[in-house]
């Protein structure tokens, strides 16, 4: 086998480990989104009431579980790649607020979620430009 | 100054919060420590934990009256945040590409409100 063959192979390994990460960060990406509900809902309860600590101790719960799977995900995928799947939570939090809150959903609101998306990624290019360039100072 | 403006600021400045506490978690990370249990027992980190905690509640307090399908657009102002913290702080570059980035978060959240 040449060198060449032997690298795909072992590029295309790597790969097919990648995609269970990928599946738990999306996984993990929803249960967040769900993060946003509870504290809204916690937000309408009466302060300090069984209802508020209910909700409070759900979004808790919510980070704590997110922060173990984006902990785990992050062996296996770089920052800025995760960092970049994050954008769909601003999706989510358009569906959540539309489906449980019965918010009302217009053409510029998805207009603006589109542009806070892109500048996201505008600094995510960035990132990964830099880091780029300080691997290739080492 | 409408409801809504207000609790929008309470928003912002809970991501700002946040940010402030990203700011000292990534300081915190550069300083080496004698034993890991340090590394999670010093000042930096439970202050910055405990900012973050305030700004789960201010996150709270605003989306009384904020809705839920602006929230995620205002959480993209943490990037701008970040970016001015980090220069004056961390003394790190703003280059060309963040300050785009920063341009179309503005818009963004400007067309969901202006409009």
């Amino acid at each position: 086998m040449s060198e060449t063959s032997e690298k795909e192979v072992t590029d295309s390994l790597k790969k097919e480990r990648r995609w269970p990460a990928f599946v738990w960060l999306q996984v993990g990406l929803f249960i967040f989104s769900l993060g946003g509900v509870c504290s809204k809902m916690a937000g309408r309860q009466d302060f300090l009431s069984f209802r508020f600590f209910l909700f409070y101790g759900l979004l808790i719960l919510i980070l704590f579980i997110y922060a173990i799977i984006w902990q785990q995900v992050l062996k296996k995928i770089p920052l800025t790649v995760a960092y970049a799947c994050k954008g769909i939570g601003i999706f989510y939090g358009i569906l959540w607020g539309v489906i449980v809150f019965g918010e009302e959903l217009r053409a510029n609101m998805l207009i603006g979620a589109v542009l806070v998306l892109i500048g996201s990624m505008c600094f995510l290019m960035e990132d990964a430009r830099s880091e780029n360039k300080e691997g290739e100072n080492e | 100054m409408s409801r809504l403006t207000i609790y929008i600021m309470i928003y912002l400045s809970s991501v700002f919060v946040a940010s402030i506490s990203q700011i000292i978690l990534k300081k915190s990370a550069g300083v080496t420590y004698k034993s890991w249990i340090y590394e999670y027992l010093n000042i930096r980190v439970i202050t910055a934990y405990g900012l973050f905690f305030v700004s789960t509640l201010l996150t709270m307090y605003a989306l009384k009256v904020v809705p839920l399908t602006l929230s995620t657009l205002l959480e993209g102002s943490g990037y701008i945040f970040v970016l001015v913290l980090g220069y004056f702080i961390l003394h790190e570059k703003m280059t060309k590409g963040k300050w785009i980035g920063s341009a179309f978060i503005i818009c963004g959240i400007l067309v969901y409100t202006l409009f």
